[in-house]
This record gives C-alpha cells, sequence and structure tokens, in this order.
C-alpha cells in the first residue's frame, strides 16, 4: 500500500512541476513575442500617453502631439516592449530651436543622460543641416551624416520613417514644407536586436506627432542602399548636439548680446518690493525653469512668475531678459505684457536642495528646489493635476503635476514612502489656499522619486504577515495531517501484515489445539467409563504440542516486531541470531557472512532487507527442513544483495510462487526499487535472493539523515 | 518501476542542462567593465575626455559606460551616478570630480571597495594609493602660465578683473593663487583690483562683468576660470564701445571660444588637455588589471591657444569635435 500510495503522489508533484514548466514557458514565450503590442499608434490627440515612460525633459501633451519644451540634452520618451525586433516606425518632428529630435528604436538599459541607453537614434540636426543615425550605448557612434536638401530648420515639421530590420537600420526623412528627402541607410556590425521606442531631443526640445510602429517582414527591403560597416563607425564619440546647438549659434548670440542695451537689470527677488498701486516697469536676467502651466523665470536671488506678451516659445534651460510691468503681492511678483528675449541655451540648471523649512519661509518662493517629505495623501482629479500631500514632520505641503504619466505616479508611489520631490516651489495662495506655507509644482512624473518606501509595520503589512502565516499554518497542518495519516497506514498495513501471520501460524495452533481438547472433552462427557487413557493421553500430548508450537511462534513473532539485534548490531548478525532462534533444537548449521565495501544502510533499506531475510529463514525452517542454513551479504558500490539460501528440500517455484509469504516478500523488495529471485527444485535447497539500490558512502547529509549501523 | 525511473532520468538530465547552462555563462569571460564619468556630458571639452577613454578602451578591450549630469554645477546628479556604479560590476572608474569635497567620501568608498579608480580634471584632498591614482590638470602650471600671458599682453603694467571663480573648487583657487603669486612675483606692477565669483550662467557672468567695467574704467585685462565668465566678459566689451585695449584671457576652452580667438576678440585660452586625460585613465586601468598600476600622480601640462597656434595639429587635437581621424 505504501508502494502505491509514493507512486500516487510522485506523479501528482511530477505533473504540478510539468504544468508549472508549461505555464511559465508560455508566460515567457508570450512575453518576449517580437509582434506584442504591434502594431503601435499613438494616442496623443485622445489625450492619452499613460504607456510612455519619460527619462528627463518637460513633455506635454498636445492637441496633436507631444512637446518636450526642456533644453535638456538627451531627454527621452520611451514606449513598446524591449522585445520588439523588425519593425518600421513612423513619426513627424519638429525642432524648437538650434539642436538635435528626433526617434530611437530597439532601446533598451535607459537611463536620464545624454546617451544613456543602448539602441539606435534618428534624427535631424540643425549643427551642420542634416539627418543623423547612430547607435548608443552608453556612449554614441555615429555613422557618417547625410546633408539634407534645403537644410534643417526649426519650427518646421519633418517625417522620419525608420526601418530596423536584422541589423541594417534605414531611415528616411522628408521635409513636409518642401517635399525634400534625404536617407541614411547602415549595416551595423555591432547591432542592437531588439528594443522599445521612443522620441528624443538634444538641447533644442521638439515637437512630435502620428508616431506609428508597424512589424516588418523579411520581405521588406531597406529605405535606401546599404552602406557596410565602416571602421570609422566603431569610435566616434561626437558632441552630438553640441555643433551649433545648446546654445544660440556664435552669430546670433553676438547680435542679441549686441542687443542688450546696458540697463538696470533687478535682481528678481526686489520684484516684490516694487510699488502695487502704481505698477513699475522692471527688467531681470534668469534662467526659464517651468513653461506649463505656468513660466517661471530664476536668477541667484529668486524666481518670479512671467506672463509673456510675445509670442515667443520658450523652453526650460533658456537664458533670457525679461522686461515688463511687475505685479507684486504678497511675497509674489508677476512681470506682465513680459517682453523675453532669449540669450542663451543651456541645459535646464540643477535644483537647489533646501529643507522644508527653508522652502516654507518663502526664501525660494519661484525657485526651482529639490526637497524630500513623506506621502500621506494622494489624489487625481478629473481634469485636474495629481496632487501629493506630504510632510517631513514639521511642515505640510503639496507636490502637483497635470504631467504624462500622473495616473502611473499615483499607482507608483505608496503611502507613508519617503520622496524626493523636484519643483517649482510657489507660495502663491491660489495654489497653496493658504492651508500649506509652499506648494511645489512638477515638471514630470519623473521629478518624484521615492527615496524609502513605507514601513513594514504598516496596517497592511501586518495583516499580510499575519495571513502569510495563517497559510503557512494551514499549509504546515495539511502537510502534518498527511503525514499522520500516511503513517497510520502504514501502521494498518503492518497490522495486515501481523494478522495474515498470526491467522497462519498461532490460529491454526490453536485450532488444532481446541480440536484435541473439545474431543477430549466430548469424551470424557459422553463416554466416562469408556475413556481410553493412551488415546487421551495422546490427543493431550497433541495439543501439548500445539500449545508449545504456539508459544515459540509467538516468541518468534514478537522478537521480529522489535528486532533489538539490528538496531545494535546490524543486518547480518540480526538474522544470524533470527535463524538460530528458529532453529534451536534442530540442529541445523548456521553461517552469516558479509563482503564488500560493508557499510551501514539506510533504516528503511535495512528493515526491509531483514524483513524479507526473516520471512525466507522462516520458510526454510518450516518447510524444507534443512540442516544448512546460509545468510550473505554482498556490499557493492551502489548495491547491497542478500542471498538466504538452504539445503532443504526444495519446491516447484512455478506451483507455489504465491505461497509462502512471496507477495509480501516481493512487495518489500519493489519499495526498495529492488529485485527478488527464487531459485528452488525440488529435493536440492532453495536461494533466495534479493538486490537493493543503496547510497555510496554516506556524506556528512546522510550520517545526519540515517542512523544505520555498520555492519 | 522503469516509468519512475524514467521520470527520474528526465528530472536529472534536466538539471544537469541547467546546471551545465549556469557554469557555461558563469565560465564565459567578460569584459572589463569601467565607467567614465566626466563633470557634464555633451560638452566638447569632457566629450574629449569621453574619446581619450574610447580610443584606450577599444585598444585593450575594454567595455566603457559613459554618464554624467548634463551641467556641471548638478553635483548631486553625479553623486547619484557614482554611488549607483560603487554598487554596480564596475572593475574601473575615471571620475572628474564636480566638486572635491562632495564627492570625497564615494570615492574613498569606491577605493575600499576595490574598486581602481582614476580621478580626472582636478585632484581631491585624498592621497595617491592602493586604488585611487590622479591625472589631473596642473593647476599652478595654468595659473603661472595665465599670469605670464597677462603679463606679456599688458606689458608688466595694469589692472586686471578675475571672473568666474568657483569659490568651492580647490582648483579653481589653486589656479587663482598661483595667478596671484606669479604676478606679485613677475610683474608687480599689476594689480588685481576685482576677484569676482561665477557660476555656469552666462547671463550671470555677462552681467558681473558689466558691473564691473562699470566701477573699474581703467581695467585692462580679464581673466576668467570658466568659459561661461569668457563669454560674459567678451559680450560684456563686445557691447561696450572702446573696450578693445581690454585684454581677454581665459581658461577651458570650446569650440566657440576659440573660433573668438581666431577673430581676437579673446587674446587667449589656456586648455586643460582632457582627451589625454580620458586616455591615460584607461591606459592606467588597463595596466593595472595586469600588474598593480595605482597610486599614480599624473599632472597633464595645459596649452596656451591664440591666434597664432590656433591652427596648428597640437591644437587642434584640443578644440576639434571630430576624433573620427584618430581612428
Amino acid at each position: 500500500m505504501s508502494s502505491q500510495l509514493k507512486s500516487h503522489w510522485g506523479a501528482r508533484i511530477l505533473f504540478a512541476l510539468l504544468l508549472v514548466f508549461v505555464l511559465v514557458t508560455l508566460g515567457i514565450a508570450y512575453i518576449r513575442d517580437a509582434r506584442r503590442g504591434l502594431p503601435y499608434h499613438d494616442s496623443f490627440a485622445a489625450g492619452q500617453a499613460g504607456e510612455w515612460v519619460a527619462y528627463g525633459g518637460a513633455w506635454n501633451l498636445l492637441q496633436q502631439g507631444i512637446e518636450n519644451d526642456s533644453n535638456e540634452p538627451g531627454a527621452k520618451l520611451v514606449t513598446g516592449s524591449p522585445y520588439w525586433k523588425d519593425f518600421r516606425l513612423d513619426a513627424d518632428v519638429q525642432l524648437l530651436g538650434e539642436g538635435d529630435a528626433g526617434v530611437i528604436l530597439r532601446a533598451r538599459n535607459l537611463e536620464a543622460g545624454v546617451d544613456s541607453y543602448s539602441g539606435y537614434y534618428a534624427g535631424v540636426r540643425t549643427g551642420d543641416q542634416s539627418v543623423v543615425l547612430g547607435r548608443a550605448d552608453h556612449g554614441w557612434t555615429e555613422f557618417p551624416p547625410q546633408a539634407m536638401p534645403g537644410g534643417i530648420a526649426p519650427y518646421r515639421w519633418y517625417h522620419l520613417k525608420v526601418t530596423a530590420s536584422r541589423c541594417v537600420i534605414s531611415m528616411t526623412v522628408t521635409s513636409l514644407a518642401t517635399g525634400d528627402t534625404a536617407n541614411v541607410s547602415r549595416a551595423d556590425a555591432k547591432c542592437q536586436t531588439s528594443g522599445k521606442i521612443g522620441l528624443r531631443s538634444v538641447s533644442a526640445g521638439g515637437k512630435w506627432r502620428n508616431i506609428s510602429a508597424v512589424p516588418l517582414d523579411a520581405a521588406d527591403s531597406p529605405l535606401a542602399p546599404v552602406l557596410p560597416t565602416s571602421q570609422h563607425d566603431v569610435l566616434f564619440p561626437t558632441d552630438q548636439g553640441r555643433l551649433g546647438a545648446n546654445r544660440v549659434a556664435d552669430d546670433t548670440a553676438r547680435a542679441l548680446a549686441s542687443s542688450l542695451v546696458p540697463k538696470t537689470v533687478q535682481p528678481i527677488r526686489s520684484l516684490r518690493f516694487l510699488s502695487t498701486s502704481h505698477p513699475a516697469a522692471a527688467t531681470i536676467r534668469g534662467t526659464v525653469v517651468l513653461t506649463i502651466p505656468k513660466v517661471y523665470v530664476q536668477d541667484s536671488s529668486g524666481g518670479t512668475e512671467i506672463e509673456p506678451a510675445n509670442g515667443n516659445p520658450l523652453k526650460v534651460g533658456d537664458e533670457v531678459e525679461v522686461s515688463g510691468t511687475v505685479y507684486p503681492a504678497g511675497l509674489n511678483a508677476v512681470i506682465r505684457n513680459a517682453t523675453v528675449r532669449p540669450i542663451w541655451e543651456w541645459a535646464p540648471i540643477p535644483a537647489l536642495s533646501v529643507t522644508t523649512e527653508q522652502a516654507a519661509t518663502g526664501a525660494f518662493n519661484g525657485m526651482w528646489i529639490e526637497v524630500e517629505g513623506r506621502l500621506y495623501e494622494k489624489s487625481l482629479g478629473q481634469g485636474s493635476p495629481l496632487t501629493l500631500n506630504l510632510s517631513d514632520g514639521q511642515q505640510d505641503f503639496l507636490a502637483v503635476t497635470s504631467s504624462i504619466g500622473a495616473e502611473r505616479l499615483l499607482h507608483k508611489l505608496p503611502l507613508n514612502s519617503i520622496l524626493r520631490l523636484r519643483g517649482i516651489c510657489t507660495v502663491d495662495p491660489a495654489l497653496t489656499h493658504d492651508t500649506v506655507p509652499f506648494v511645489l509644482i512638477l515638471r514630470s512624473i519623473g521629478d518624484a522619486k521615492m527615496v524609502a518606501g513605507p514601513p513594514w509595520w504598516t496596517a497592511d503589512h501586518i495583516a499580510g504577515i499575519v495571513a502569510g502565516l495563517l497559510a503557512a499554518g494551514f499549509i504546515l497542518y495539511v502537510v502534518y495531517a498527511r503525514a499522520k495519516d500516511w503513517k497510520l497506514r502504514v501502521v494498518m498495513a503492518e497490522r495486515e501484515n501481523l494478522s495474515h501471520e498470526i491467522h497462519d501460524m498461532l490460529s491454526q495452533c490453536f485450532a488444532g489445539i481446541g480440536f484435541q481438547l473439545r474431543g477430549v472433552l466430548h469424551r470424557l462427557q459422553n463416554q466416562p467409563s469408556q475413556v481410553d487413557l493412551d488415546s487421551l493421553r495422546q490427543e493431550v500430548s497433541v495439543a501439548y504440542g500445539f500449545v508449545k508450537r504456539s508459544h515459540d511462534v509467538s516468541r518468534a513473532s514478537l522478537g521480529s516486531f522489535h528486532p533489538e539485534a539490528l538496531e545494535s548490531a546490524g543486518l547480518i548478525p540480526a538474522l544470524e541470531q533470527c535463524a538460530k532462534r528458529l532453529v534451536t533444537a534442530g540442529g541445523v548449521e548456521v553461517d552469516a557472512t558479509a563482503t564488500g565495501d560493508v557499510r551501514p544502510l539506510p533504516v528503511h533499506v535495512m528493515d526491509s532487507l531483514f524483513r524479507i531475510g526473516q520471512e525466507a529463514l522462516s520458510n526454510a525452517v518450516q518447510h524444507a527442513h534443512p540442516t544448512r542454513l546460509r545468510i550473505g551479504a554482498h556490499y557493492s558500490a551502489r548495491r547491497v544483495r542478500l542471498v538466504i539460501e538452504d539445503n532443504g528440500r526444495g519446491f516447484n517455484t512455478h506451483e507455489r510462487s504465491n505461497g509462502l509469504g512471496l507477495n509480501g516478500m516481493k512487495l518489500r523488495a519493489e519499495d526498495l526499487n529492488g529485485t527478488l529471485k527464487i531459485l528452488s527444485e525440488a529435493g536440492r535447497g532453495t536461494q533466495v535472493t534479493v538486490s537493493a539500490s543503496i547510497p555510496s558512502r554516506r556524506t556528512w547529509f546522510q550520517r545526519l539523515a540515517y542512523s544505520g549501523r555498520q555492519e | 518501476m522503469r516509468q519512475r525511473r524514467l521520470n527520474h532520468g528526465i528530472l536529472l538530465s534536466l538539471a544537469a542542462l541547467v546546471l551545465t547552462a549556469t557554469m557555461l555563462s558563469s565560465c564565459r569571460k567578460s569584459a572589463m567593465q569601467v565607467a567614465v564619468i566626466p563633470r557634464a556630458t555633451a560638452t566638447t571639452m569632457w566629450e574629449a575626455e569621453h574619446a581619450g577613454a574610447q580610443f584606450a578602451a577599444t585598444k585593450h578591450g575594454i567595455q566603457l559606460y559613459w554618464n554624467a549630469p548634463t551641467r556641471e554645477e548638478d553635483v548631486e546628479g553625479q553623486i547619484a551616478l557614482v554611488d549607483e556604479i560603487i554598487d554596480s560590476k564596475y572593475q574601473g572608474l575615471v571620475l572628474a570630480p564636480d566638486q572635491p569635497l562632495a564627492l570625497l567620501s564615494l570615492v574613498q568608498r569606491a577605493a575600499a571597495n576595490g574598486i581602481p579608480t582614476v580621478i580626472v580634471g582636478s585632484r581631491l584632498a585624498l592621497p595617491p594609493g592602493k586604488n585611487l591614482s590622479y591625472i589631473v590638470n596642473d593647476d599652478i602650471a595654468t595659473g603661472r602660465m595665465a599670469a605670464a600671458e597677462v603679463g606679456h599682453l599688458l606689458g608688466g603694467k595694469g589692472r586686471v578683473a578675475v571672473l568666474g571663480i568657483d569659490p568651492v573648487s580647490t582648483s579653481a583657487l589653486a589656479i587663482l593663487h598661483a595667478f596671484d603669486t606669479t604676478l606679485e612675483k613677475d610683474y608687480p606692477q599689476i594689480v588685481i583690483t576685482e576677484r569676482r565669483a561665477g557660476s555656469y550662467n552666462w547671463t550671470e557672468a555677462d552681467q558681473i562683468a558689466e558691473e564691473i567695467l562699470a566701477v573699474e574704467p581703467n581695467l585692462n585685462a580679464f581673466f576668467s576660470l570658466s568659459p561661461a565668465g569668457t563669454f560674459g566678459a567678451h559680450h560684456a566689451l563686445d557691447r561696450r564701445p572702446g573696450s578693445d585695449r581690454i585684454k581677454l584671457v581665459g581658461f577651458q576652452q570650446t569650440p566657440e571660444l576659440m573660433s573668438l580667438v581666431r577673430g581676437g576678440k579673446v587674446d587667449a585660452l589656456i586648455a586643460e588637455n582632457t582627451y589625454q586625460m580620458g586616455y591615460q585613465a584607461i591606459e592606467l586601468l588597463a595596466a593595472n588589471a595586469k600588474q598593480d598600476s595605482m597610486g599614480r600622480d599624473v599632472q597633464l601640462a595645459p596649452t596656451l591657444l591664440t591666434s597664432k597656434n590656433a591652427d596648428s595639429p597640437d591644437v587642434q587635437s584640443l578644440i576639434s569635435t571630430d576624433w573620427s581621424h584618430k581612428n
């Protein structure tokens, strides 16, 4: 029964493992499918961009597209699957100044930074009026650029069509204003084979629209004649985007600088001192730190909101001169009807790291700062920005953003986590509602970073731990109950064996005793006068013989229940002792030997071998009437072979294969994954051989696990 | 029984396969990985370091990781990057610290963690050691070279304003003090009338230069310690009539400033050899991988760039943005 049980559980476990393997394989195959998510088309027109992730920049949805109005070099916005392989990417691109903008494809290992990704970039560049194609791998390898007929100009739309087919990257750029086109196609020896798609700008910022990606068939040909890999491609770390970008071109800069007539330029912080009754004109110089939803300019003394009168588009990082009418209100001042003149284009300035107490003083009003706080509430209003309520224990404040991915941020940031936030600090009552000292306006969701998760002792975690403990307890209980049940079944099986033995041996003896005694009783009751003392003596003598035999059998059986010799001396000495007990008065010679690499056996192996040997000895003594019994064990590297041999009268194995407890012996041998052989012939004795696999020499683990004795 | 053996066989085979694959993947010798963190990316001066490092890396089969903040004053951004690198798998670090004190602990930690670290650009207060070397600009020579050039331009007599001093940069202060002492010693009739701090903000530098010109009508020369300061001074001078007599010497090169040198708008630039810094740093790390070679302290001499030598090959290698010809 125990063998069936083990086999049953083994099959179940194997099936479960197989099922898990198949499910995991299918899951991995689905996730890694190169066509999953393709074809793709953006949903910017519907006001949705939740699938895009920003790495730097200031990204805002437009009516028909998306815009990065930051000068940050290498700002990226990425979507798609890291397993997209061969596809065509289409996009319309517009530069917002002198610089570089385009698309990235097969992008992986993405980080904030200029070339901090592995993949390809295809774009248009004003510096050398060319279309650019190259590979980034936390460095930049540029394929020879192609001059664009008619040049590349800011605020003009270009259509980019880029294909990635195996290791050939092709691009075609078409000016939507003039119809001019330029192509670049390159076989890349160090090709990046799969990755996401994205938008990227260097220095100038840009606009994108109509972004789509479709799978590419093997039959699709490159967009232009493929140039082979060149030696010059190996090393070409250019200051990408800087040639004429990141700055106003020198001639332009000189003209602008000349136009900066020396005048009184006021520190921004002093604007709040100006008259509230008679708005005064003022000029400031500073850096643009926010463009949406409001424009903020900052210098070393402070920051202020401006309302530009002209439509000159501004980008984060622009250094500007602003002239206009100042309207102070408390700690705030707004420059209205402002004339903004760009002086310089540069990367956005880093945030000033301050404490919440410092921010709460208003000294950093209108400035780009970084603070830390614990998130205790978050909400996303319909059509309104994401609002985070934070506190550092001393000061409560708010952080708001309406940038792309705000919804994702809402789910990503757990309550009670500690956040590091960068944003424009404003004490404007219109935003603070006089309930908190200041509000941070975040440019993008990347401006909120979790520096520490919530403490583990939150109610959710404790509930989770309790649930986990309960589940573990339940599993332990199930395992314990199963083990108990299993043990009970083993005991019941042993009892069944015992009952068979009692039935086979003792019950027959008792039946004989009963029969003899009943005969004696019957004669004493019915014919007391005719009792033949000799026959009576004979019958009582037979009954006594049965009693003696019963006594011997019961003693032998009880001995077999607890083979002390097996524990103390080992398998062969225990079988020898058993054999000698069985043949006490028979004058049978017993010979026991162990050969080979004799070593301790696992308990279950030793017990089963002992039972088989005991049964074989018992059969030999009871049925074969031998004069010699031989018990032998041979230990090889991985097996043990036990042989019980007698020189008795033997039997025909074909006729009596199911008797003599042979079934029990077979089952025990099967439990050991072993074999049982019985060789016998009438008049020529019997040889019972059982062979079982055993572990090789004991390891430290086996010494702990097994307590078998050395033979 | 046979079925059971078969199942065990399949499981054992699978386990053996997984084990073999794991062992094979771990046995594969991977390329040495080195992180190169300049002060800022996408700037000519530090892309030159990238080019030097890349050429040496290709020669030795080293894989480079290149990243940095986009502005030199973003110290926190650089700290965060270096912090991640120390906890990653890199076998070397080349760092141009944005700020000497703020990066000190991180560099100590990198060296203590067994990451050979080469500091380029300007030095830290730590002595070179088992895992720390320096390949830096010779600040004293820079200060002396600037003083000699100003002395030469002014004929040994005049008034000088110093702009663009980063008050928390030991390197900038070392240049300033060398400039100061050299003038005192060699050109005692040249007086430094203004010493003004400056950021990386062009308009702020412009404004400061304006203020100096307003309060110092007899000024004879500007010495700027930053490209932003040089640009600011140039544009302030460009707007002011009759300011041609005021000389302008700047520290650190860009292609745009070099075109001003060619046009006579800037009299001289003193250039750091960032290309060699990158190249020699990777060479040192490659040598160290074979045999302990750290603990070096190399100072690279600055180069004076003027309109006379602007087109010489040596100068071109300091201001070019196209390194393909070196391949």
